[in-house]
């Protein structure tokens, strides 16, 4: 078993292309994002799902046995600065619609190494808070081959109308000035178009005015850290938005904590996004779990609604037929934070866990 | 015995009570003792300041005819490793009557049905940080006398019942500062409306003491040390200093006896004790108690010196009432004469070395009154820590430990238990699964880095799990083992007859992600209820 398993993940990790063999994997239960499996098989061919029933695996297919463990889809964490630092912060002008993360990263950075082996597959790479309109996300796929990061998709804009894009030295330096001059920009340019933008609005007013800013603009508006929307929570009504939760930890008071809950409860698409670290979401969303939302929707805010966000629902974020082969295997339910990791395939290829940052592999 | 901790502000009369009786203490500091006896306060007066915390007060008064309470069923999960499936818990007047399968129900009882639930004791969390002020965290050093009931804010409803909502029941608040040298901690029972003092189970068994962050300089370490070794040092030199006073008062008593033997042979050979002349001594420490009776004296000799120990200082003041009796007659007689010898061969009474307020903190530390709580984290620091503990044979309670696991062998034998400050996702978290299998009394708790923090105590138990602890030990952490490193198990970690009924109702097992805490109650109260 061990020298078949070996030769697969050499196969695997060694090729330069999504490896065209045809792998199974049993597995005691599959979260698939639409639902629960239970004895399921998950058939994979050159880096897609090809089937998860549960029915066996054909006699003398090549099977990874995972039967005691839980398969659910790789995280994608979609606001995250994963080897960029300052690269893409730009102090002199307050507009940079035409920068895009995708030409701040450093692909072979070890960190997105980290971040695929505690079961981040995707990560949304992100302009930061320092301008009004930041850029373009990118959408990098953790390892890729050769263990290299990989860019896959342009992601959405980027939009900031906290004090954190005011700068006292380049205009504008007032907030009204600053939501104008956002306006005046969307009425010129072409419009975003059906695509999301992720604007990052704190207090209740910062968030009525990115509404209102980024419905001019013509995108769907992903609202970032809405930490004070429990102030009013009546703004999302009818809007389209989404919600991005970064900094909900120990630390946050008990309304933030209890904000998954009552905005999901009223149909409002919820992600978290934890700086590509892993272990960060899992303790992130056990802790909305644990003040009230749905194991659910909480496992939903690190798959499926991020890959909505960054328009790759129909490639990944859940376990279905045709879509990437992005997928986590663990002890348990992900979301219970005794479960261990115990396999992450991102594209198909299996990760290397040894000498994990985190955890350590289990025997 | 909370009135032998030395208290801030308590003065030079504060110092002196170690050595004494109670007896005595009533007597010499009539004030500090009827502070102790004033009655506690009742639950709907507001809570008296901090400093004046008196000691525990017995449980709230309960109606004697109270009706039984029990919780049926389920899974119970008794704290101590143990797990009933479909029993009792039989709660009488806020402590735990009866806890089994075959338990009769008493009648009249007010029975909660759990048939589906899982039962445990109320969590502990050693790290927290709950009721303190942020600002209070300060990078200096606090005095290692101060208390940190003195910084705690008890009114804060939402960060109790926050904790409360994840089955939490009491909390350890102690280290607050980021220096060195960080005073007595306390551990407290989140109990929404009751005063301070009630909230207070102890205030002054361990004190604390930080060795080293994980993130300290070289510099900062070795400063850490050289602060601990010293006070050390100090307080082994103090307490020889006692020693050595108690040792030459012995002398002086031997002194003063063999003089009065020479006055009742011979009374004009009568001498009166060098601090006991006509004229007053100025090095002697005024003191407010009367005087012992000494017939014939005038005003100058009511004043009187430092008391050494009860039985010493009761002989010496017979024997000093007794030569100064039998002087008096004499005196008349031939005083300029004898008062040139008096001065020659009077016995010299010792003077007592100075006490201070941090200094008794130690004092207490080096005889065992008290347990050190030392932060240390890398193994490095741990070493050091034993070293010094071999030398100075403190108890010892290691807090942090986080990188401690290749020193287990060494805390097993030495017995030391284990705070371990769990931060979910790091690396170290393992280590706690290391230093248990390896034998070493290990809790868990929080971190502390906010004052929220505690309600994840599930959550980082859960990531111990994660690593291979098994679940049941995983409870006894923050449980039974707990209460057992903080000295008070008699009360509270485990469901079993005789302890406080602290205890905590929830749809799954203590640590699953997707656990709800139904219902908690503190001594037979419900204190929370999921709606």
């Amino acid at each position: 078993m061990h020298t078949v398993l070996l030769a697969v993940v050499a196969c695997l990790t060694g090729a330069s292309e999504p490896a065209n063999d045809v792998y199974y994997i049993k597995v005691g239960r599959a979260l698939t994002g639409d639902g629960v499996v239970d004895n399921a098989t998950i058939g994979v061919q050159g880096g897609r799902i090809q089937s998860v029933t549960t029915q066996a695996a054909p006699p003398g297919a090549i099977l990874l046995d995972f039967s005691k463990s839980t398969a659910s889809p790789g995280f994608i964490d979609l606001a995250t600065q994963l080897s960029m630092r300052a690269d893409i912060l730009e102090p002199a002008r307050a507009l940079t619609p035409g920068a895009d993360a995708r030409d701040a990263i450093d692909f072979a950075h070890s960190q997105f190494r980290d971040a695929a082996r505690s079961g981040v597959v995707i990560a949304g790479l992100s302009p930061s808070s320092g301008n009004l309109i930041g850029g373009r996300i990118a959408v990098v796929q953790c390892a890729g081959a050769n263990d290299v990061a990989d860019w896959i998709a342009e992601g959405p804009m980027r939009l900031s109308i906290t004090g954190q894009a005011l700068d006292p030295y380049r205009v504008p330096t007032s907030r009204a000035a600053a939501v104008g001059l956002l306006r005046e920009h969307f009425r010129e340019t072409p419009k975003l178009g059906g695509k999301w933008a992720v604007i990052e609005a704190r207090s209740a007013d910062e968030i009525r005015l990115a509404l209102e800013v980024v419905r001019e603009s013509g995108a769907r508006p992903a609202l970032l850290n809405p930490l004070e929307l429990w102030r009013a929570p009546e703004l999302l009504e009818d809007s389209g938005a989404g919600v991005i939760f970064t900094a909900l930890g120990s630390g946050s008071d008990p309304q933030s904590l209890r904000l998954p809950k009552e905005i999901t409860e009223r149909g409002i698409p919820v992600a978290f996004s934890a700086g590509g670290d892993g272990e960060a979401l899992r303790f992130m969303a056990a802790l909305a779990v644990r003040n009230g939302l749905s194991e659910d929707l909480a496992l939903a805010a690190l798959t499926k609604v991020p890959a909505i966000m960054l328009c790759i629902d129909e490639q990944t974020g859940s376990l279905q037929t045709g879509r990437r082969a992005d997928i986590l295997i663990t002890s348990a339910h992900p979301l219970d934070l005794g479960a261990r990791i115990e396999a992450v395939f991102i594209q198909g290829r299996r990760v290397r866990l040894e000498d994990a940052p985190h955890k350590k592999e289990t025997p | 015995m909370t009135f032998l901790a030395p208290r801030p502000g308590g003065g030079p009369r504060g110092c002196c009570r170690i050595y004494m009786s109670a007896v005595l203490l009533a007597a010499l500091n009539p004030i500090a003792f009827s502070q102790e006896t004033t009655p506690p306060p009742s639950q709907e007066t507001a809570p008296p300041p901090a400093q004046e915390a008196t000691p525990p007060p017995p449980p709230p008064p309960k109606p004697p005819a109270a009706p039984a309470l029990v919780i049926q069923g389920g899974t119970i999960h008794l704290g101590n490793g143990q797990t009933l499936e479909g029993g009792v818990v039989i709660i009488e007047n806020g402590k735990i009557s009866a806890v089994g399968a075959d338990v009769a129900v008493p009648e009249g009882a007010t029975i909660i049905d759990a048939a589906t639930r899982h039962v445990f004791p109320g969590l502990i969390d050693c790290g927290a940080r709950l009721c303190v002020d942020p600002s209070t965290l300060t990078e200096g050093s606090a005095l290692i006398q101060a208390n940190v009931v003195d910084a705690l804010e008890f009114f804060d409803v939402e960060q109790e019942q926050e904790a409360l909502s994840q089955g939490i029941t009491s909390i350890y608040v102690g280290g607050l500062g980021r220096g060195n040298l960080n005073g007595f901690g306390a551990f407290l029972k989140l109990r929404p409306g009751a005063t301070a003092a009630e909230k207070v189970i102890h205030k002054d068994s361990m004190v604390h003491v930080l060795l080293g962050r994980p993130d300290a300089t070289a510099h900062e370490k070795l400063r850490a040390q050289a602060a601990f070794s010293g006070q050390l040092q100090a307080a082994r030199k103090y307490i020889e200093s006692f020693d050595d006073y108690n040792e030459k008062l012995e002398e002086y008593k031997k002194a003063l006896q063999k003089l009065l033997e020479e006055i009742e042979k011979d009374p004009s050979k009568a001498k009166v004790p060098k601090t006991e002349g006509g004229k007053p001594e100025p090095e002697a420490k005024p003191a407010e108690t009367p005087a012992p009776p000494a017939e014939g004296e005038g005003e100058g000799r009511r004043r009187r010196p430092r008391r050494p120990p009860g039985n010493v200082w009761e002989e010496i003041l017979g024997v000093e009432a007794r030569v100064l009796a039998l002087e008096e007659p004499a005196k008349p007689a031939a005083e300029g004469e004898k008062k040139e010898e008096k001065k020659e061969e009077a016995p010299k009474k010792p003077q007592p070395p100075q006490r201070t307020p941090a200094m008794e903190a130690w004092r207490q530390v080096l005889e065992g009154k008290v347990t050190l709580c030392v932060t240390a984290n890398t193994a490095a620091d741990v070493q050091n820590l034993l070293d010094l503990r071999s030398e100075y044979r403190f108890r010892l309670v290691l807090f942090g430990g986080t990188q401690g696991e290749a020193l287990a062998t060494e805390l097993k034998e030495a017995g030391i238990p284990l705070i371990f400050t769990v931060q979910p996702g790091t690396k170290e978290v393992g280590n706690a699964v290391r230093l248990h299998n390896e034998g070493v009394s290990t809790v868990l708790a929080t971190a502390g880095q906010s004052p929220l923090e505690s309600r994840t105590l599930p959550l980082c138990v859960a990531s111990v799990i994660a690593e291979g602890m098994d679940a049941s030990a995983a409870l006894s952490a923050v449980t039974s083992r707990a209460a057992k490193v903080l000295g008070v198990d008699a009360r509270v970690g485990s469901l079993s007859v005789g302890k406080d009924a602290d205890v905590v109702i929830a749809d799954a097992p203590p640590f699953a992600t997707s656990t709800r805490v139904l219902q908690v109650l503190i001594e037979g109260r419900t204190v929370y209820q999921r709606q």
